[in-house]
């Protein structure tokens, strides 16, 4: 009698054991970590965008007011060897080293980033500066755009934040 | 599989290293003009001090009765929060640059004066035959 009711409970629990997949190896399943880790590439190539004003040593600072640079016209002043300054474009190009040239250009560049920009508050103009440079070149940059725009009150130095 | 997870894992940290979402910041400062010197200051001389920006980055900060040679940053800090209270907060600060000076120099005396609690400061760079 008692043999009978354990092939029962023996046959009962075969009954409910759950079908098991066996796997081949005893690996980790990484599917939904790939999945994961496809979307989060996919959210990053969307919403970073390279921004070359972030590059070279620029001043630091705690202070500093959030100004983008892609609603300013941006020049850069970078040093060229001794006391010597480059100014540059946005897109990387050059200014003519000659003092005279290079004002006028530099008018025209600030006149034309501001022009393709209105309507959109692009009305500053944001001096990114090496933090090594000096302040007479920053200083003559200011006021050049000073004398030819008199519409702009203020210029701003681009700082990295402390 | 495993060197197509390797790779776009790779490429996840890249940009996740690169990506700049804030926008960038910087310090604001009034529009120059060349025929301009520098506005003419009539304030009370016992509410102005003055800070100095020396070629060589050192910051000379001269109150009413007294002044210092400061070498860094936080000490500048320090002097310029133990000015604002020692007046009460009545004192106007002006900041003269030497044209020689590094910007962050010039960058590190605005930024002191506003982490001091100095609100409106005036800033003029000094002409050669000041120096």
């Amino acid at each position: 009698m008692s043999d009978v009711i354990l092939d029962d409970v023996d046959e009962a629990e075969d009954d409910f054991e759950l079908p098991r997949k066996k796997r081949d190896d005893d690996e980790m399943d990484i599917t939904p970590m790939i999945d994961i880790t496809f979307l989060l590439l996919i959210f990053f190539v969307v919403c970073s965008k390279m921004d070359p004003t972030q590059m070279g040593e620029i001043p630091e600072a705690t202070n500093g007011i959030a100004i983008s640079a892609k609603e300013s016209a941006v020049v850069f002043i970078e040093p060229a060897g001794g006391d010597k300054v480059t100014l540059k474009r946005i897109d990387g190009t050059e200014f003519s080293s000659d003092e005279e040239t290079q004002t006028s250009e530099l008018i025209e560049y600030i006149a034309e980033e501001l022009k393709s920009t209105l309507g959109q508050e692009k009305n500053h103009v944001m001096i990114m500066g090496d933090a090594d440079v000096r302040v007479a070149e920053v200083t003559r940059v200011q006021k050049i755009i000073g004398d030819a725009f008199e519409d702009i009150d203020s210029t701003y130095i681009a700082v990295k934040e402390q | 599989m495993t060197p197509l997870v390797d790779v776009t894992l790779l490429i996840l940290i890249f940009f996740m290293i690169t990506a700049s979402f804030a926008p960038g910041k910087g310090l604001e400062f009034p529009a120059r003009e060349n025929d301009s010197t520098g506005r003419a200051v009539q304030n009370d001389a016992s509410r102005v001090a003055r800070l100095t920006v020396d070629p060589d980055g050192t910051f000379f900060l001269a109150a009413v009765d007294w002044q210092r040679a400061l070498s860094g940053k936080q000490d500048l800090i320090k002097h310029l929060k133990h000015l604002k209270s020692e007046y009460r907060e009545q004192i106007e600060l002006q900041i003269a640059v030497d044209p020689r000076a590094r910007l962050q120099r010039l960058v590190d005396a605005v930024d002191a004066a506003a982490l001091a609690g100095f609100e409106r400061t005036e800033l003029s760079t000094l002409t050669p035959e000041l120096i």
